[in-house]
């Protein structure tokens, strides 16, 4: 419990209106898109950089943890409070405060939110590629911080590829400005990159230098069906082998494919082993040549049909299968839980069959989607929180995925982040002296320990 | 918590995506997680699971959902958040912000047409005698959201029979006068009858048809809302016709939803096969009829705003378009956003007027971004509500229904667009 005093200060620097604490305004961020929950003891929403500056102060003066929040979509739990203290939540500096079309640059605040800020940006011809899947709820603070990702990762590059600087609040409340307007910055260590991807543990962002990129004028889709696992991957492999980088590569797997169609029919072969989803995009000279090139080189590896999108109807009609992946698995199961480790992409068919083998022997139901061109794979664990027995079963599978990824040479988290969900197997891929580097630098920013914590290590200081 | 409890499942089955986020007009103003059905239904999970007690901040979250279905129909696992918030509402009546007045309100006047005629008329009234500025600055916001009253209601301009000579096959269909049909834009319900007859329909304007109850419902109160739908479903059955027909998106969703309010009990047989008849006028005009639309109207820009209670509460979308374009003279222009709210909502613009007008106003700019001389929609409580942002962004767009334009194509209307 904060005292009145303490909440007193709060009510002085952001205003009454900004500061929650009734248990009614607890419950509602007590949450992210994990099952794990807990109460913050009160709720702040700044509004300026000076705002988050003096929160931090009081703050880290009397020890009390601070989380930063902006759409609290992710999965890995970044922003539950775990450890209560307060919810610094982001939404209202949700400014664009210039999209620069000279230097191909944005200046936002963090809590504009991503879909807005790429509908912004191709107004005036520009792109911002990253592309979670909660785009239209999350906002850029907080895939900076989670460092996110999506499909068009493979060709594109993921949220890091554009952050070029930074203005961020350090735990003790000083303000620092790192990076800029430049592509290229060699001054001193390359700090943007270590607060990006870094979870509201060692600052907290108040405004963000963005890269941009030309919008492409068209883009064209299809659907190659396999009935080997190993054809569709074999494909994605000669695409690439024929200089040609698609957008996007999605795969969906059987059992994911019987979900949909049991839930939204979308004309997909429930008896095929897999699809991929291929879009390419480019000048509208190169977007037929390579959509062309494609469906030639999935034939040529064993696809059973490709279907190429000849109206952006049909376009629209191929994505609206993948786009309803995930309502159909939600709808199927009262839990999902989705994870993402990934592998290099030559070994995402023998990670496919892993994954498979560890559902069958753990009794569990484990469609599979994934971005095949970056090794990107979302086992999307399909059960039931409430189920105690069953749960168990889940963590074990899990425990086991992981160790098989790793030992694939793939990493835990390929762009959902560590948070709470993963924290237990930091050490099995960084091993004793990566995670104690990364403790140091983490005491050396935030020596009280007051930002996010809990999160990403096992162990807390002093613990 | 029994009617919360039925949900129990659906609560559960949030798995806090955020996904309403991105829809939630509430949201989109307030922007904290009490406004939007993540937070509301996590809300109900630990009252449920009695972490929290029933308050009236707890009310007040509850009550500041618009019921738009907007987050229904984005939420991967389809959690009917509109629902549960109905239910919620039972449960927390006694702590609703308004609860008394909203009663009163909903039990004297909405109740009995005649109450509500009465009512109408202070306020025609007072508005003669210039005594509404009067009124405090607060209530004075409020009575500007009423639109300008007609001189008579539906009913004392209307002589039962005079036009409705059976013709062609013969075919007899009941029309249901809703509250707003007949107090506030009977120039619709005019049309709208005239429409039908010209199509050689007989229609039957039963008398003794109560509200619909939709507003009963929407706050809790289901012994009332059942008691209305009852009155109407017996008076429709001794009219004996195919179809009941209503230009009201409101009155047409409830009494569709009506088999639902009885479920489990001796009428809900009776209340399903009602159910059935109900239709929207649109649609009816385009799926049941073979439409004669006239000779057409002076060329005119038209663009349309769905009711939620039309395209999410019936999934009517195609028919009040195809209906405008098969009209002469008219060029249809899309709006973005056609489908979000309006922030009318019933009465929810009064008890929550400036959240309210967040939501109107993004609606209003699409509006203005169309450059459309008439603004077309299927429902009268978001009628009043798009008039009233139109006044007060003061612009030159007049609201219609589509079927008096379709009236007017017909060389039916008598009266010239409001």
């Amino acid at each position: 419990m904060l005292s009145d005093n303490f909440l007193t200060e709060l009510r002085k620097i952001v205003g009454e209106d900004y500061v929650l604490s009734s248990p009614e305004d607890l419950v509602c961020y007590s949450y992210d898109a994990v099952t794990t929950t807990h109460l913050p003891d009160v709720v702040v929403f700044p509004a300026s950089a000076e705002e988050v500056s003096a929160v931090l102060k009081v703050a880290n003066g009397k020890g009390i943890p601070v989380v930063p929040r902006g759409g609290g979509t992710n999965i890995c739990g970044a922003s539950v409070p775990i450890k209560g203290g307060i919810v610094l939540a982001m939404n209202r500096m949700n400014k664009i405060l210039e999209i620069d079309t000279e230097n191909l640059v944005a200046v936002v605040q963090p809590g504009v939110v991503t879909g807005e800020f790429q509908r912004s940006v191709e107004a005036h011809g520009l792109f911002f590629p990253p592309d979670p899947q909660a785009l239209n709820m999350s906002t850029i603070g907080g895939n900076v911080a989670t460092n996110a990702g999506g499909p068009r990762g493979f060709k594109y590059g993921v949220t890091r590829d554009y952050v070029l600087g930074m203005q961020v609040v350090l735990a003790d409340g000083r303000v620092m400005r790192v990076g800029g307007k430049t592509i290229k910055n060699v001054t001193g260590y390359d700090l943007t990159k270590l607060f990006t991807g870094s979870e509201g543990t060692l600052g907290v962002f108040t405004e963000l230098t963005l890269r941009l990129i030309p919008l492409p004028e068209d883009k064209r889709t299809l659907l190659a069906i396999f009935d080997a696992l190993p054809d569709g991957a074999r494909a994605v492999s000669a695409i690439i082998k024929a200089k040609i980088i698609p957008t996007t590569l999605e795969l969906m797997d059987q059992e994911a494919m019987q979900l949909i169609e049991a839930s939204r029919p979308c004309g997909l072969p429930t008896d095929a082993a897999s699809a991929i989803l291929i879009e390419v995009d480019g000048s509208p000279v190169d977007v037929p040549v390579q959509i062309k090139k494609v469906a030639e080189v999935c034939a040529g590896c064993g696809a059973r049909e490709v279907r190429v999108a000849a109206t952006e109807e049909e376009a629209a009609q191929l994505w609206a299968s993948r786009k309803a992946a995930f309502a159909a698995m939600a709808r199927s199961t009262p839990t999902v839980m989705t994870e993402d480790i990934t592998v290099p992409r030559n070994l995402l068919p023998v990670m496919v069959e892993k994954i498979k083998q560890i559902a069958r022997k753990y009794q569990l139901r484990i469609p599979i989607l994934g971005h095949t061109g970056d090794g990107n794979l979302h086992p999307i664990i399909c059960t039931d929180e409430r189920n105690a027995e069953e749960m168990a079963r889940v963590h074990v599978a899990v425990d086991e995925m992981f160790r098989e990824a790793l030992a694939l040479g793939g990493t835990l988290s390929g762009e959902h982040g560590i948070g709470l969900e993963k924290k237990k197997y930091l050490e099995w891929e960084l091993g004793r002296t990566g995670v104690d580097v990364m403790r140091d630098m983490k005491r050396a920013l935030d020596p009280n320990g007051i930002l996010n914590p809990g999160k990403i290590f096992l162990r807390e200081d002093g613990e | 918590m029994k009617r919360l409890t039925q949900y129990a499942d659906e609560i559960y089955r949030c798995m806090r995506c955020g996904a309403c986020q991105a829809v939630c007009p509430v949201f989109a103003v307030i922007g904290q997680e009490g406004s939007v059905a993540r937070g509301r239904i996590r809300l109900m999970r630990e009252m449920l699971e009695g972490k929290l007690a029933p308050s009236p901040r707890l009310a007040k979250y509850v009550d500041l959902c618009l019921g738009c279905r907007l987050c229904v129909a984005n939420c991967p696992p389809g959690v009917n958040t509109d629902r549960i918030m109905v239910a919620a509402r039972h449960e927390l009546a006694g702590y609703l912000p308004h609860a008394r007045v909203k009663r009163l309100l909903l039990r004297q006047l909405l109740r009995n047409p005649r109450r509500f005629a009465a009512a109408m008329g202070v306020l025609k009234l007072a508005r003669r005698a210039r005594v509404n500025g009067l009124l405090p600055g607060a209530l004075k916001l409020r009575e500007d959201l009423m639109p300008a009253l007609p001189a008579h209601t539906f009913r004392r301009g209307w002589s039962q029979g005079t036009a409705a000579i059976p013709l062609g096959d013969g075919r007899r269909i009941g029309f249901f006068l809703s509250c707003m049909g007949n107090q506030v834009f009977p120039q619709v319900a005019r049309a709208a009858v005239r429409v039908l007859e010209r199509q050689g329909l007989e229609v039957i304007i039963p008398d003794g048809v109560v509200c619909c109850g939709a507003a009963h419902h929407h706050s809790g109160d289901w012994q009332m809302a059942r008691e209305m739908a009852w009155r109407n479903i017996m008076v429709f059955r001794e009219a004996g016709v195919e179809a009941v027909i209503t230009d009201c998106a409101s009155c047409g969703s409830a009494m569709r939803e009506y088999a639902g309010l009885f479920a489990g009990t001796d009428e809900a047989e009776e209340a399903a096969e009602f159910a059935a008849k109900v239709a929207d006028i649109s649609v009816f005009l385009v799926e049941k009829v073979d439409l004669l639309t006239g000779d057409g109207i002076p060329p005119v820009t038209v663009t349309y705003h769905d009711a939620c209670h039309l395209i999410r509460y019936q999934g009517v979308k195609h028919a009040p378009r195809q209906l405008l374009s098969s009209i002469g003279g008219i060029t249809f222009r899309e709006m973005v956003e056609a489908d979000r709210c309006c922030g009318g909502a019933g009465t929810y613009n009064l008890f929550n007027y400036q959240v309210s007008i967040g939501v109107l106003d993004r609606k209003i700019k699409h509006l203005k971004e169309t450059g459309a001389d008439l603004l077309a929609t299927g429902c009268p409580a978001c009628r009043m509500q798009l008039e009233y942002g139109i006044r007060r962004h003061g612009l030159d767009i007049k609201v219609v229904h589509p079927v008096e334009l379709l009236a007017l194509s017909l060389g039916l209307n008598t009266e010239p667009l409001a």
